[in-house]
């Protein structure tokens, strides 16, 4: 199979204790990958420097093989923070989507959004904080791409709408791609995910397959999640 | 969408016996064709692979059998049926002996308590 981004040894140093410390991993085809950790540790910096939006201080980061500036085409993302501007109704960031990108799909994004049951004339800033969410995740899912890469995608929902979204999220999911999800919400999202990347302090400490932890540990992957950041704790106490 | 999954327990072992208990009611028969991997995924919210590997499971044993294009289908006899009925029926009961046994209870007390629990 073959890895869609790949880290080689990349860090990133903000001067202050945020960044990111000799991060290696490998996101391969077809894999839907949990991106976890506390706040502040690292989950951000670490899509920004794969969107190429942060440039690593030393290491290597590869999109599709190539310098993430020459891939970024073939990656639908999902910011943690709106790029839209506020006035802007859905049924203009379709046209803006279908003028930019050949491979997004106008029926799917409104198919899509009206599952979420938001109408395409409202501007951005008359929708709640989770209609705004859900607006946003329609243009990323209408897109069909070999990356997807989702920054909180249910941050700011109420937990019935965060099923909507997950199922929304499934449906619309190429099989043969790969999809980054960071989310602080594990019990929530555990289900979808195959793969799981543990941050703290700017490193990946945990690299696991979920169905492994769950079989061997007899533990969901919220209790584990629990226990290695638990174990942390004590051990800066002890 | 009900999540019908405990997360402790690998999903696919939890998804194949959903898929034996759908055999086993009769409510997939011989030759019934099976929702596809997507479909599942969504249905109950969870990774296509994990569905992918219970379903390639249940090919594995001969519970199904899958055509390239066609899709995925049962193939279980009735007499297959019997048995795996009997089969999973006696591993959950072994299963609610075992916790029974736990809580310290004899094998008269479950009787009676299963005598009172029809009435």
């Amino acid at each position: 199979m073959n890895n869609v981004i790949e880290l080689n040894r990349v860090s990133k140093n903000y001067g202050s204790s945020r960044g990111v410390l000799d991060l290696n991993v490998g996101i391969a085809e077809g894999q839907i990958t949990g991106l976890l950790g506390p706040n502040g540790c690292g989950k951000t910096t670490l899509i920004k420097l794969i969107m190429g939006l942060l440039q690593p201080d030393t290491g290597e980061v590869r999109l599709a093989g190539k310098a993430p500036r020459e891939s970024l085409h073939l990656v639908s993302y999902l910011p943690e923070k709106t790029y839209l501007r506020d006035s802007i109704t859905m049924k203009e960031a379709f046209d803006v989507f279908t003028a930019f990108y050949v491979d997004f799909s106008v029926e799917r994004a409104r198919h899509i959004l009206s599952e979420f049951r938001i109408e395409e004339r409202i501007p951005l800033r008359n929708m709640s904080k989770g209609m705004q969410e859900k607006a946003q995740l329609s243009l990323v899912m209408g897109r069909e791409c070999p990356l997807y890469i989702l920054d909180e995608p249910m941050g700011g929902v109420d937990p019935l709408s965060r099923e909507t979204i997950l199922r929304e999220i499934l449906q619309n999911y190429h099989p043969g791609s790969a999809m980054l999800l960071s989310t602080h919400l594990v019990s929530e999202v555990e289900s979808i995910f195959e793969r799981v990347l543990f941050m703290d302090e700017g490193r990946i400490i945990e690299d696991v397959e979920v169905e492994k932890i769950r079989m061997e540990e007899n533990m969901s992957i919220d209790a584990y999640f629990r226990k290695i950041y638990k174990n942390k704790e004590n051990r800066h106490v002890g | 969408m009900s999540y019908p999954f405990n997360n402790e327990q690998p999903i696919y072992l939890q998804l194949i016996d959903i898929y034996k208990q759908k055999f086993v009611r009769g409510e997939l028969m011989d030759g019934d064709q099976l929702p596809s991997v997507r479909e599942v995924a969504m249905i109950y919210g969870v990774n296509p692979n994990t569905v992918q590997k219970a379903f390639s499971e249940l090919d594995r044993d001969g519970f199904t059998k899958s055509e390239r294009t066609a899709g995925r289908f049962v193939t279980l006899t009735q007499e297959q049926r019997k048995v795996l009925q009997e089969e999973m029926a006696r591993q959950y009961l072994g299963d609610f002996l075992d916790k029974m046994r736990a809580l310290g209870i004899d094998r008269q007390d479950i009787h009676r308590m299963i005598g009172e629990e029809r009435e």
